[in-house]
């Protein structure tokens, strides 16, 4: 079996923001919804160079826009079931770690 | 809107490589759809330029990492802190941090550019004036085979004498060392030519193979054929400086016709730039031997030769001194005691101009050591300002090394940019100083910056950067930070003990170059008090002389008349005139006139020359009689002959005893061939440093030649006078040709031209180095008084009054400055014996420049310290204890 992949902090945030994007999961929207959501200041390479860091290992398939609607240098991106996968330990990860803390930390 | 910046797309599609089309199409889609409607075009620019930055930055970052990662499959997913990955993010990461430093910092960052920019802009500069002058070879073919052959006289200790006729043909003939050798001699001709005014020029008379030895080709035009070379061809050749001067640089010359002396000749080309030896030659033309008309005996010849290919400069040298040697058994009347040898052309051209170059060369290096320790000690003030920071670095886990390579990159973009700003600060001082530059500085019109001294700029600006940096790099890998952490600014007093060592190093420098400009001052000082024997303010002089339309025209009632006209003008004190100015070396050799009855000079070297003058010329000129009478009109043609001698001529032939009522014989003297001699005047000292020539004065009316200078003394300024002058001889007679009008005091001021620049340029460096030194000693007083703010409140609390304290830290300075000062005064002395060839009549440990020297660094540095120790008086003890 593969090695599963640790993901990063903000390559797990790229990541929700394609499954959250649904259809619509290309550069300029994937950055803009993490900002939105998380309030940080993201650099437009800082996404763009996760992407194909994470389409390389194999976590997000992309496919080009369609040319009838005159986007085909888009490149849309979807995650791959390997993905999900590495999601989901990721968010166990922490989740484990955080077990008999929720009291002591709260809620924010 | 089109803000397609093509620089941008292009930085990008180097760095993402395939997915580039794509990446700028979704930046555009964002831009046309959500920042153009909502922001100004201009700021829209901006956005999109900034994205791309940031794209070509990620991505840059990206590559580096994947082209380490592709190798190391077996590696962590995080590279380990050294692997040279981290090493490379991190300096890029330290780099842009550099730069944001220029607008955290500005006044640090200008500061430190600044003064950089103007150290290696002066060293720039002088380094290009140094390798155009004395180490680039002359553009010509084969220079270094090109060699000057030098006659010497050892007995009298002269090793720079030109050469007579037959000594050229023996050099030629018997010389198999050099393939070819040539000749030439300068003088002065009447010239004429259609630009329609009549001058004199300085004329090169070339013997033949000149073309060949020289290598010399011609910028336009052509250059002589051997023909003509051999046969004394009616053609010429223009300097190039002449030809820009006269002609404007114009084409349309070659091919006009010039006439020298009367004679006709074809100008068919001009010189190249390079051609300057030497360099007041105006016109060059063939000659043949026997047209120049010169005795035996007359050493007139420069000799250039071109070396074999098996032979070298010592071989040469060697050769022809054994051809001397030859010459003087066979010649002894002209040869006897005449040795020869060989020099480099290049090196005869440039020695004069060695030591002073070579000197500024090493005080503008000075001047870049004090700049470098200067931004040194400037670095380890900011890491002290700092101290907190790199604290909490370090507690945040930064390595020593990390730290020191941060500042040492800080240090290294800095100086880079102190260094970019240096090539045209260099450029512009390059102007400056090569317009304040004597006119005898050698190859001049060569001098400009090239590729290999900005490659030396590089250079030293990354040497500088490093040394700049390396103390303040030390001090941050150094580990005892965490006391920055607790108390804030109140840091150790060892921290600016570096600074403290680098100021005091300053000033010694600061001190060896401030001695150096008041002596090299002292000396110009001395040059131009020198008396000269006559009294040259308010003395102009012109020369005039008959062109062929006034052949018949008696010359004496000519010259009387152009004389009277001169006097008559306003404003005129006197007027007079004679063969040469008071300051011009050359004369007619006393042989010349084959006298007899004199008797034997003392020294055989004695030259003396004759002078032809009207009767007012000593009044005139102010030169003083010292025994007997000045010539009167009645000394005419009629009368009996008589003449004047100069006081070294009686030292020289006459010896202790008078001469005056002497008497000699010109026996080819048709009216009378017998002389007394009937005064005695002043020597005149045409050039400082050189014995006055004896001379014999004769009555322009009793030996009558061609050409004079008219010397007029006014009662005011005389520049205003030589227009009315020139109008005045052109009244006598439209015709008569003018040589250029000046005034003594302008020809003097030309003579002292080199010692003037060199120690007004060596003075702009040692204030410079002043003023780099007394803002060290701010700093370090001023880092000082705010550190010891807190105990310096204290103080005033227990009650110590405010002079008390002040006092306290000028004391403190004074320890700095006093070791300075003492350091760099015994540099000076061992330093200054090397200046000895350049100073006139002032010794290096002249008291005079001394004294001023030390009084000028002491009250510009105690000044500089009197600032922040103000500051230290007026600290509010209340504030004071409440800081940190």
């Amino acid at each position: 079996m593969a090695r599963q992949a640790r993901l990063g902090e903000f390559e797990q945030l790229v990541m929700l923001a394609i499954l959250r994007l649904a259809d619509d999961a290309y550069g300029v929207p994937i950055r803009r919804e993490i900002v939105d959501r998380t309030g940080r200041k993201v650099a437009r390479g800082a996404v763009y160079t996760t992407l194909d860091r994470l389409q390389d290992k194999g976590l997000l398939e992309s496919r080009a826009g369609d040319s009838a609607d005159g986007v085909a240098h888009r490149r849309y991106y979807g995650v791959t079931p390997e993905g999900v996968a590495a999601l989901q330990a990721a968010a166990a990860t922490v989740r484990a770690l955080w077990v008999g803390l929720e009291s002591v930390l709260g809620e924010r | 809107m089109d803000v397609r910046t093509s620089t941008h797309r292009l930085l990008v599609r180097l760095v993402t490589g395939g997915r580039a089309a794509g990446l700028l199409a979704e930046l555009e889609d964002e831009l046309r759809t959500v920042v153009a409607p909502t922001r100004a075009p201009r700021h829209a620019r901006a956005w999109y330029r900034a994205e791309c930055r940031s794209l070509a930055y990620w991505y840059l970052v990206r590559r580096v990492r994947e082209s380490r990662l592709a190798r190391r499959l077996a590696q962590t997913p995080h590279p380990s802190p050294r692997s040279p990955v981290t090493m490379l993010e991190q300096t890029l990461h330290d780099l842009r941090h550099a730069l944001r430093l220029l607008r955290l910092d500005p006044g640090f960052s200008m500061l430190v550019i600044g003064t950089l920019a103007l150290g290696i802009g002066l060293n720039v500069a002088v380094f290009s004036i140094v390798d155009a002058v004395l180490v680039r070879p002359l553009d010509l073919a084969e220079p270094d085979r090109l060699v000057r052959v030098w006659s010497t006289a050892p007995e009298n200790g002269e090793r720079y004498l030109d050469a007579t006729i037959q000594d050229f043909r023996d050099f030629r003939e018997k010389s198999s060392s050099l393939d070819t050798v040539t000749a030439f001699s300068v003088a002065r001709d009447g010239l004429a030519d259609e630009l329609g005014y009549p001058t004199n020029a300085v004329v090169g008379r070339v013997g033949g193979d000149f073309m060949e030895t020289t290598g010399v080709r011609a910028r336009s035009g052509r250059g002589f054929s051997p023909g003509e070379q051999a046969n004394g061809g009616r053609v010429a050749m223009l300097s190039h400086r002449y030809w820009l001067q006269r002609y404007g640089g114009s084409e349309e010359v070659l091919g006009s016709t010039v006439r020298l002396d009367e004679v006709p000749y074809q100008i068919v080309g001009v010189m190249p730039s390079e051609w300057v030896y030497p360099a007041h030659v105006d016109v060059w033309r063939p000659f043949t031997v026997d047209e120049l008309g010169y005795e035996d005996d007359d050493r007139e010849l420069v000799v250039l030769g071109r070396l074999a290919s098996t032979g070298d400069v010592e071989m040469a040298s060697a050769e022809v001194g054994q051809i001397a040697a030859g010459a003087a058994r066979q010649r002894p009347e002209s040869n006897a005691g005449i040795g020869a040898w060989v020099e480099p052309l290049q090196t005869a051209i440039v020695r004069h101009m060695q030591t002073p170059l070579l000197m500024l060369f090493g005080a503008v290096g000075l001047v870049l050591i004090i700049t470098c320790v200067n931004t040194a000690a400037l670095w380890l003030a900011r890491g002290c300002r700092l101290r907190q920071e790199m604290s909490v670095r370090a507690a945040l886990g930064a390595t020593r090394g990390r730290m020191a390579r941060q500042t040492l990159t800080e240090a290294l973009v800095l100086a880079g940019l102190g260094g970019l700003a240096a090539v045209p600060a260099g450029w512009g001082l390059l102007g400056v100083i090569v317009a304040m530059a004597p006119a005898e500085l050698p190859r001049g019109a060569a001098i400009h910056l090239d590729g290999r001294v900005l490659l030396l700029c590089a250079a030293v600006t990354a040497l500088t950067g490093l040394l700049a940096g390396l103390p303040a790099a030390i001090r941050a890998s150094l580990p005892d930070l965490r006391r920055g952490l607790v108390s804030g600014a109140g840091a150790s007093a060892a921290g600016t003990a570096g600074q403290r060592a680098l100021v005091v190093a300053e000033i010694a420098l600061a001190v060896v170059l401030a001695i150096g400009a008041g002596l090299l001052l002292r000396s110009f000082d001395r040059l131009v008090a020198v008396d000269r024997g006559f009294e040259p303010a308010r003395v102009l002089t012109v020369g005039v002389d008959i062109p062929d339309s006034l052949e018949d025209e008696d010359p004496l009632s000519l010259y009387e008349r152009i004389r009277a006209g001169a006097a008559a003008l306003p404003g005129v004190q006197s007027a007079s005139y004679g063969r040469t100015h008071p300051l011009d070396p050359l004369g007619i050799n006393l042989r010349a006139l084959a006298p007899r009855g004199l008797p034997e000079p003392v020294a055989a070297t004695v030259r003396p020359v004759v002078r032809m003058i009207s009767p007012e010329y000593f009044a005139t000129a102010g030169i003083p009689v010292l025994a007997g009478r000045a010539f009167a009109t009645v000394d005419d043609a009629t009368a009996r002959g008589v003449a004047i001698v100069n006081d070294a001529f009686a030292r020289s032939f006459y010896g202790q005893q008078s001469p005056l009522g002497q008497t000699f014989l010109l026996p080819w003297r048709e009216r009378g061939p017998q002389f007394e001699i009937v005064g005695v005047v002043g020597d005149v000292i045409a050039a400082v440093g050189q014995d006055p020539v004896p001379a014999l004065y004769f009555p322009f009316a009793q030996l009558p030649t061609h050409g004079v200078q008219l010397l007029v003394r006014s009662h005011g300024d005389p520049v205003e006078l030589l227009a009315s002058v020139r109008a005045a001889i052109w009244q006598v007679d439209g015709n008569l040709t003018l040589d250029s009008a000046t005034t003594m005091q302008q020809l003097l001021d030309d003579q002292a031209a080199s010692p003037r620049f060199q120690s007004r340029l060596v003075g702009s460096f040692a204030v410079i180095a002043l003023a780099l030194a007394s803002l060290g000693i701010y700093g370090v007083v001023n880092l000082g008084v705010a550190r010891r703010t807190r105990e310096l409140g204290i103080r005033q609390a227990l009650g110590a009054d405010r002079g008390r304290i002040g006092r306290m830290v000028l004391s403190e300075t004074l320890l700095l400055i006093a070791p300075g000062l003492a350091g760099g005064l015994l540099a000076a002395y061992a330093l200054s014996s090397l200046l000895r060839s350049v100073l006139y009549s002032v010794a290096p440990g002249d008291p005079v420049a001394t004294l001023a020297v030390v009084a000028v660094v002491l009250t510009a540095t105690v000044l500089a310290a009197w600032l922040p120790a103000r500051r230290a008086t007026r600290i509010d003890p209340v504030r004071a204890l409440r800081s940190d």
